[in-house]
């Protein structure tokens, strides 16, 4: 290729002289107001957590991490695929509830990825006062970076269930009935909607206390096995399980099977109210504290 | 009967088309798309601009993130044989320490298979005034003289393509005079030198055709005084001493394209005068001694005040 084919041509040969760029200016476009500010935060916060636009080593990780969710679902699609017999497959396939307790570490560790990206990356970068000089307010930036965590997180709790049902819907081997289908997607949404909504919460509340990503993912994982741990200790010393909807982990398959009207083995008997007790107060208490913290926060604006 | 095409520019020598660069998450060079031909080129902009590695990349000595880089015709990276026809002073001082002048010169100009290097050193050396029989090493030598060995191991290949970084620090005001004709007389003779520097007085010596860079983008390219005529956002200003500076003033605020007039008063024995805002400066001039004449001033002095490269400059990088 010579340079006449890329286009360009001596500048000075024609005595042309080209200012190309003056620097800052007034911006005279379209103002598309919070909406707008809001909409662009979501979406960059969104390629970021999935590694978009940058490097291959920034990619592997969440995707990585939200492929292990889909591995269950993949092997459960082949083996539906495989052996047509009703007997064999409700013998090997576990529910839609059920489900949730393959991939809960897998979703854990997503989920401990994403948030401190998401959030951690534009305090230590400074971006964040930026975000603040823009329509938005620490509410309404909040409000995008939840939004963003949320989808992304969605990916590994909505998409395998889903994939399974549409697995299932083909090999005539899941609800029969349009009605039936339909009463197992909205289940299957709403369940996985609860539980996108707690593990957003979580991570929001522990990425707001550091501007380290690798702290804040620590400290996720370190929230998940510390409350197991004290969990079982309590259920075992004080006889009770509903003590165990402490566990994220242990509150997410509960919350599955309650939602698709199953029955649980880790939580049978604790009231409803206890369950959706739990879930309000880890799921808004880390909203809260992610908005204390970020309201706290020495800012320009 | 013949018929001729359109007559076509000649194809450029240095060809950059949409190249960037960046080590991480800083951004050295974004988007930078020129191309220029035979003569000299100052590559212009602050420290930190991205001259430097604007050049690396034009050597072939590291590869653009994004963009092609063409010399001659051909990619300086993958074409190990256009870098023969290539001459590079960088800014670093990397020298072979065992080495007197006249050998780093004439290593230079065996790695570049030059047929005979012996002679061609003893001319590169000669070009830059340095005495190819000194038997001192290069470590001993002045910063000057070191740049000027540095010069004339750019030199020894004979090269169509010259980019020269900084190329006259260290240099006392006579040896920079002699290598400013140098770089001017290899450019008449058909080559391509690009200057990267940011001192502007040097700058201005090589010549009007300047290529600006500011935060790793391409400002500005062409004739500074071209430029400074584009810059409609900063106007002209221009001093006019006369002997009757408010009768001028009155005159020359009505005039069409002038936005401002500031009377400036007598300082010690210098008479005062009228400092002009105008857009349009070519306007001005045709039309102030006329304005003189009919106010009766005598006019004394024109002066343009932001008409050099140092205004261009500022009013491009400082933002």
């Amino acid at each position: 290729m010579s340079a006449s084919d890329l286009g360009t041509h001596d500048v000075f040969a024609t005595g042309d002289a080209e200012i190309l760029d003056r620097g800052y200016r007034s911006y005279d476009g379209e103002r598309r107001g919070v909406r707008g500010a809001v909409w662009a935060v979501v979406r960059h916060s969104v390629q970021r957590a999935l590694g978009m636009r940058r490097t291959l080593w920034a990619k592997l990780l969440p995707i990585f991490a939200a492929g292990i969710a889909y591995v269950p679902a993949v092997v459960f699609v082949g083996i539906v695929a495989l052996f047509k017999s009703d007997e064999a497959t409700q013998f090997v396939l576990p529910t839609y509830a059920e489900y949730y307790g393959f991939i809960i570490a897998a979703l854990v560790v997503f989920a401990a990825i994403v948030a401190p990206e998401v959030l951690c990356t534009d305090r230590r970068s400074g971006m964040l006062g930026v975000y603040l000089a823009s329509p938005l307010d620490r509410d309404t930036y909040l409000l995008a970076k939840a939004a963003a965590i949320a989808f992304v997180l969605s990916i590994g709790c909505l998409g395998p269930p889903l994939l399974m049902l549409v697995a299932n819907v083909l090999q005539s081997q899941g609800p029969k009935g349009a009605s039936d289908i339909a009463l197992t997607a909205v289940r299957i949404l709403g369940s996985g909607l609860l539980i996108t909504l707690l593990f957003t919460g979580i991570t929001m509340g522990v990425a707001s206390l550091t501007d380290r990503k690798a702290i804040a993912a620590a400290g996720v994982l370190l929230v998940i096995l510390v409350t197991i741990m004290v969990a079982g200790t309590l259920s075992t010393t004080g006889g009770t399980n509903s003590v165990l909807a402490i566990a994220p982990t242990l509150l997410t398959i509960e919350l599955a099977a309650r939602v698709h009207g199953e029955y649980s083995t880790i939580m049978p008997g604790a009231p409803s109210a206890i369950i959706w007790l739990a879930w309000a107060v880890w799921t808004v208490g880390g909203f809260t504290l992610a908005r204390i913290q970020l309201h706290r926060l020495p800012v320009t604006r | 009967m013949t018929t001729t095409g359109p007559v076509l520019p000649p194809e450029p020598m240095v060809a950059v088309d949409g190249v960037s660069k960046w080590f991480g998450d800083v951004v050295a060079v974004s988007d930078v798309t020129f191309s220029i031909g035979p003569g000299v080129t100052a590559l212009l902009g602050p420290n930190g601009a991205g001259k430097s590695t604007l050049l690396r990349m034009l050597c072939g000595l590291t590869p653009p993130a994004r963009g092609e880089v063409r010399i001659l015709g051909v990619d300086p990276r993958t074409n190990l044989a256009v870098r023969s026809r290539i001459g590079i002073v960088p800014q670093q001082e990397a020298m072979f320490e065992a080495l007197d002048a006249f050998g780093f010169v004439r290593l230079a100009g065996i790695l570049h298979g030059v047929a005979d290097p012996d002679a061609a050193a003893r001319g590169a050396l000669g070009l830059v005034e340095l005495d190819p029989d000194e038997p001192r090493k290069v470590t001993t030598y002045s910063k000057g003289m070191k740049q000027r060995v540095k010069v004339a191991q750019a030199l020894v290949n004979d090269p169509e393509v010259l980019f020269l970084d900084e190329p006259l620090t260290g240099l006392d005001p006579r040896q920079r005079n002699h290598l400013i004709d140098l770089f001017a007389r290899l450019g008449a003779q058909g080559r391509c030198v690009l200057v990267s520097s940011h001192v502007l007085d040097e700058v201005e010596r090589f010549g009007s055709r300047v290529l600006v860079v500011a935060q790793g983008r391409l400002a500005a390219t062409g004739d500074f005084r071209a430029i400074r005529d584009l810059m409609d956002d900063h106007p002209h200003r221009i001093r006019v001493r006369t002997d009757r500076p408010r009768a001028l003033a009155v005159e020359l605020v009505a005039k069409p394209g002038v936005t401002a007039v500031e009377l400036e008063p007598p300082s010690g024995t210098r008479a005062g005068g009228v400092v002009v805002e105008t857009t349009d400066a070519g306007a001005f001039r045709r039309s102030v001694a006329r304005s003189a004449c009919t106010v009766h001033a005598a006019l004394w002095e024109v002066t343009p005040l932001d008409d050099d490269l140092d205004s261009v400059f500022r009013y491009l990088v400082q933002q």
